[in-house]
């Protein structure tokens, strides 16, 4: 049920806080530490400003400008890492990515728009818990790992991007983004955002597809994986099949039942048309 | 007791130090510390972009950004390429002689967004860069033809 | 044409906003910029109740907290008189006993800073109890349905009927108000139809949206009440005002600056009256800004229901036609009764008809009040009445244009028997936007289509602009009219007309600000009224300042008035010119400080018609139902342009409002809430929303009854597309959508229910 502040929304609602600006990430863990509850992180804070004009007041902010290494993008010959606080801005024009990924940095492109880019940051995209944000699907079809430093506990631990939902509660530390570099083509449809969103993922293993797996998102709920309902095709089988795999496969989804959004008949409706065209966009001769 | 914060920045050029608020906005600081009133607050949630200035060359939602963020960078306002009546910025000219404002609320953030693109490399993939900014009156056509050299050379679709 | 004399050198010109250089600098300054020696600061409690009783509300803990200086409730109200509403006051400066939508005013009160009125606005307690909210207009009108108000209506002021009409005030339940309008006689003519077509349509909540939310600053002084704020009619404010305060209307003062955005959002009293309250009551200058989202939350559009019937002969002649329109009215008049009047008299749209009648009903619902939008009804009345043209011409196998063509309203004619006549010839404008649309023809492509639409507005109705014109003694000008600078370029026109009457450049013309103390009565930034209205008062103004400069150099050159003219600030005699400072000075003792004329005009029922055509190419995707409009190409006729470019950005800022509305504009709510009524979550048009071609054709037939032969263009850019955009998809994949926005759902779901295809 949508709830309705009495108090209208604005900057000048924020509550006062403690700023905390640590150097390492240690240090920002340890401030973490000190009052989990109490303490939120700012990195780009498009989403936690709004939400503190909201009256959210937790109290503690931890700025992560400073932070070294969490800005970082790093390319290794298995995988990539990309620091929590990487804004999006510096993922598109970054020159290693355009070589090694070059869809990841035409993806972000895509997203928000300028303001929204320079200012917002992978990590902060991936923790609004927004459906509509398109960071998340995207890294879980690429099967990204995401690094947590839990501050309760006072442990670190790992989560595949796929199995990630944000709660109601302030989310953990995210610190960085891993993704594994693999031969695989990566297809997204984003003509009826915010409605609809997909994005499909085919893991190549010379010619055969070793494994598939497409999300969909929209704005009124997502994302919603599924993998391909089908081991190793080749990929002149898939090419010749490509509105059956599609059906197959739009028939997984999970029901999108949305309040005034489009409703589950088109969604689903919808995925199938996305998923053949994007399977055909992959597989077929343009 | 109010937590405040010292902050410095360069403002339009000249270097601004204050103790402010910690949970100043960027775009207050401006209009209520600076009195530069040029830079409009609207929607209040970042979606509008009528408080867009510059932060070290790229545009900045001042609403959605507090003000000790800008910590030793540099700020620029509609008020930095406006230097005198008579001498302004390039783009300003071409939003001008176009015809480009009609309640003028927008303006000043679509001269920084535009400013912004236009420092931009004429290689820079901007794809996009001008849609960031809403004009509800809604001059967006005027404005595409009066940004159009700089829309040209930096892969924005015409 | 024919008044568009080769001898005028100001009127014509695309010189740009004589304000351009101040809001493109940051230099021009907004209601929302003022701050004052000693200034409060207000927020809002608003009702989280769609419809419930107030119980209780406990405002001792607010009064703590320390920087608060004033709290007001609806029992501050007592000792005004304290509803307003434009013909039917119904709605309450703060709720009084009763909440009736989820937004509405509560409580307010002013702190030294916005910071501490949020933190004391959290301390304050209402308890409601809660009744059957009223979503829709179903609702409202269910067998069951609990009064909205039970109470007598406090006292109005409604106009007479217009012609051929009648209306009732609150003639049942939750109805506010109901309208009937007839001409000819239609039981005689529904027999003789060959055809007849009859649809259901639907036109959803929109908002405003302007970036400047509404905003006032209120001070009392010795000399009463002074106001800034950024409301379109500052003089009706001030007889609001007055009334609610029981102050004399002398004693309230208002001043007008720059307003960003209005779109009718801001017309007639809305919170201004708290800020009022706070700053009587806290005894010091009080600054109350809503935020965007509250401000989205204090007007809307009427959302609809539009039954539609219409018949016509096998050879395509329009006969008869008959409406049934629910309007959502929210749960305040605000303007309803006025747009449903407008609404219920335009179905004749820019055709003949034999007979029309319709009905009008204003719904009260527990949601936001409806009030005055851009088009004031003509956008309603187009969506439904331009989409079904499209249809009998495709059941009658017409080419739609050709049908249209057939059977437009001449020049000179008027639509119905009473109305002004039209004053402007239409096929010229179909032929111009059919003409660039098609381009050079070539093959049709599947899944492409055109469609056209055809409207047109009344536009300054009884409406009373006065004007003040001084000539100074540097030989440069002051003006001074009412209306407000609200993105239309007002200043820039009014100061094109009084530069060609006074022979000036537009640099020697000066706009003074608006104060109602000195500036001269206007009725309002209303139905596009301000060059015509306005301008002809400001003409007439100049003129008389000029012949009182004239008949003063001629006293005092020793000739006839006759033989002078005033040119570039200058008299001239002959081959001699005179500077106006070295006349005053020639004169000596008891010379004028400045030669001033002064003007006003008054209006009919109808003072002209603001035409609009579009024609739009869209390509449909007719697996997903998602269609991209490639071409929207729009014409507009201003009688005169004063200045061409003005007349564009008008007619396409409307156009891009209309797309938006087209596309995905809506107002929704989840339950008793409205769930997008915010800025971030209500999607407007933005740049990469514009079709790849968006042109405009500007047309001066010159038969305005505006000065120079000019007339109003504000209203009439969008009232047009949502129509053409339906049209073209029903042209391009063959199925019609009569719920607007055109989301993509409802594209594919005409598609696939479509069994003829």
């Amino acid at each position: 049920m949508l709830q309705y502040s009495e108090i209208a929304a604005t900057r000048r609602r924020i509550a006062e806080f403690q700023l905390f600006r640590p150097d390492s990430i240690d240090e920002a863990c340890e401030i973490l530490a000190e009052a989990p509850e109490a303490t939120v992180l700012h990195a780009g804070g498009i989403d936690l400003v709004n939400r503190l004009k909201t009256g959210y007041a937790p109290g503690r902010i931890v700025a992560l400008k400073a932070v070294e290494r969490m800005q970082d993008i790093r390319i290794f010959d298995d995988r990539i890492e990309i620091g929590a606080a990487a804004s999006h801005w510096q993922i598109e024009n970054h020159a290693g990515l355009k070589i090694s990924l070059p869809m990841l940095p035409a993806y972000v492109a895509g997203l928000g728009n300028i303001r929204v880019r320079v200012q917002g940051t992978i990590g902060g995209n991936i923790l609004a818990g927004e459906p509509v944000y398109e960071m998340l699907p995207l890294l879980g079809v690429l099967d990204a790992e995401l690094t947590f430093f839990d501050a309760s506990r006072r442990s670190w631990f790992k989560l595949a991007a796929r199995d990630y939902r944000r709660g109601p509660t302030a989310p953990p530390f995210l610190t960085a983004i891993t993704i594994p570099q693999r031969s695989r083509s990566v297809i997204w449809d984003r003509r009826l955002r915010p409605a609809l969103a997909m994005v499909l993922s085919l893991d190549w293993d010379g010619d055969m597809i070793r494994s598939g797996t497409a999300v969909l998102t929209g704005d009124r709920g997502g994302p919603l994986f599924t993998s391909l309902p089908a081991d190793r095709l080749s990929r002149s089988q898939a090419a010749a099949n490509c509105a059956d795999i599609a059906a197959d496969w739009a028939r997984l989804f999970p029901s999108v039942d949305l309040p005034s959004g489009p409703g589950p008949d088109y969604c689903r409706h919808v995925a199938g048309v996305m998923l053949r065209r994007a399977l055909q966009n992959c597989l077929l001769p343009s | 007791m109010s937590e405040t914060i010292s902050v410095s920045m360069m403002v339009n050029g000249e270097r601004r130090d204050a103790e402010v608020p910690v949970a100043l906005m960027l775009a207050d600081f401006l209009r209520d510390n600076l009195r530069l009133l040029g830079t409009k607050v609207a929607c209040d949630q970042g979606a509008c972009g009528a408080c867009t200035v510059l932060v070290d060359g790229l545009p900045t939602t001042s609403c959605l950004t507090f003000a000790f963020v800008a910590e030793g960078r540099d700020v620029t306002t509609v008020e930095g390429v406006t230097a005198a009546d008579a001498v302004w910025d390039a783009v300003q000219q071409a939003l001008h002689e176009h015809g480009a404002p009609q309640c003028g609320f927008c303006m000043p953030g679509l001269v920084m967004l535009s400013k912004g693109l236009s420092m931009q490399p004429a290689s820079a993939e901007a794809a996009g860069w001008l849609n960031a900014n809403i004009c509800r009156c809604s001059g967006y056509e005027v404005i595409r033809r009066a940004l159009a050299p700089w829309i040209a050379t930096r892969g924005i679709p015409a | 044409m024919t008044l568009r004399a080769n001898q005028l050198t100001q009127v014509g010109r695309s010189i740009p906003g004589v304000d351009s250089r101040a809001k493109l600098s940051g230099a021009a300054r907004y209601t929302s910029d003022i701050a004052m020696e000693g200034m409060l600061h207000a927020k809002i409690l608003h009702s989280t109740r769609a419809h419930a009783l107030i119980k209780s509300i406990d405002v001792s803990a607010a009064q703590a907290v320390p920087g608060v200086i004033a709290i007001v409730t609806g029992d501050d109200l007592a000792a005004l008189d304290p509803h307003y509403g434009m013909f039917i006051r119904d709605q309450p400066v703060l709720a009084i006993g009763k909440v009736r939508y989820v937004g509405e005013p509560v409580v307010a009160l002013a702190a030294i800073d916005e910071a501490t009125a949020c933190r004391a606005l959290e301390c304050v307690r209402v308890a409601y109890q809660d009744l059957q909210p009223l979503m829709t207009i179903a609702d409202a009108l269910a067998p069951d349905a609990p009064a909205l108000f039970t109470d007598e209506l406090h006292a109005h002021a409604l106009p007479p009927s217009p012609v051929n009409s009648r209306y009732v005030q609150q003639p049942s339940r939750n109805v506010l108000f109901a309208y009937d309008y007839a001409v000819g006689n239609a039981d005689a003519w529904w027999p003789l139809c060959d055809h007849i077509v009859e649809q259901n349509f639907s036109f959803a909540r929109l908002s405003h949206y302007s970036l400047e939310p509404h905003v006032c600053v209120a001070r009392f002084n010795e000399q009463g009440l002074e106001v800034w704020s950024n409301n379109q009619d500052p003089f009706l404010l001030q007889l609001d005002i007055a009334r609610i305060f029981r102050l004399p209307v002398k004693a309230v003062r208002f001043h007008t600056g720059f307003i960003g955005g209005g779109f009718g959002g801001k017309s007639y009293c809305k919170s201004e009256p708290i800020g009022v309250l706070l700053a009587q009551k806290a005894r010091r200058p009080v600054r109350l800004a809503l935020t965007m989202a509250e401000s989205m939350q204090t007007t809307c559009e009427h959302g609809a229901q539009i039954h539609l019937r219409s018949g016509v002969s096998a050879n395509g002649e329009t006969l008869v036609r008959e409406a049934n329109v629910l309007l959502d009215g929210g749960a305040y008049a605000d303007a309803s009764p006025s747009v449903a009047m407008r609404i219920g008299s335009r179905f004749n749209g820019p055709y003949r008809w034999k007979a029309v009648t319709t009905k009008v009903k204003v719904v009260r619902t527990t949601t936001i009040p409806a009030g005055s939008f851009r088009g004031f009804g003509s956008a309603h009345v187009t969506w439904a009445a331009e989409s079904q043209m499209d249809v009998i011409a495709r059941e009658l196998g017409i080419d739609p244009c050709d049908f249209r063509r057939r059977n437009f309203i001449a020049l000179g004619d008027p639509g119905a028997p009473g109305e002004t006549p039209l004053d402007c010839e239409l096929n010229e404008g179909l032929d111009a936007v059919a003409r660039r649309i098609k381009g050079n023809g070539g093959p049709r492509i599947n899944g492409r289509g055109i469609g056209f639409a055809v409207a047109v507005k009344s536009g300054a109705g009884g409406h009373r602009a006065d004007a003040r014109v001084r000539i100074l003694p540097s030989g440069s000008a002051l003006i001074a009219t009412g209306v407000s600078e609200i993105g239309q370029s007002t200043r820039t026109a009014m100061t094109q007309v009084a530069a060609e009457v006074l022979g000036l450049a537009p640099e020697q013309v000066e706009v003074e600000e608006i104060d109602t103390q000195t500036t001269p009565f206007d009725a309002g930034t209303h139905a596009s009224s301000g060059i015509a209205v306005s301008g002809i008062a400001i003409k007439q103004a100049a003129e008389k300042a000029r012949d009182a400069l004239l008949a003063f150099a001629a006293d005092v050159l020793g000739c006839r008035q006759g033989e002078l003219d005033f040119r570039q600030g200058e008299v001239v005699h002959g081959d001699a010119s005179y500077a106006v400072a070295d006349l005053v000075a020639r004169h000596g003792d008891g010379a004028p400080t400045d030669f001033t004329g002064e003007a006003s005009k008054q209006t009919g029922a109808g003072f002209f018609w603001m035409p609009a055509w579009t024609a739009a190419e869209v390509e449909v995707d007719v697996e997903t139902g998602a269609f991209t409009v490639l071409q929207l190409i729009n014409a507009a006729e201003v009688g005169t342009a004063i200045n061409p470019q003005r007349c564009i950005s008008q007619a396409e800022g409307a156009a891009v409002q209309g797309l938006g509305q087209s596309l995905f504009e809506e107002i929704a709510y989840e339950g008793a809430v409205p769930a997008n009524a915010e800025p971030l979550k209500y999607r407007v048009a933005r740049m990469n929303d514009l079709p790849s071609r968006f042109e405009t054709v500007l047309l001066e037939q010159g038969h305005g009854p505006g000065p120079f032969g000019a007339k109003g263009v504000g209203e009439a850019g969008n009232l047009t597309i949502p129509a053409a955009i339906a049209n073209a998809i029903h042209d391009a994949v063959g199925v019609r959508v009569t719920d607007l926005p055109l989301r993509p759902e409802r594209v594919l779901r005409a598609i696939l229910s479509d069994k003829i295809r």
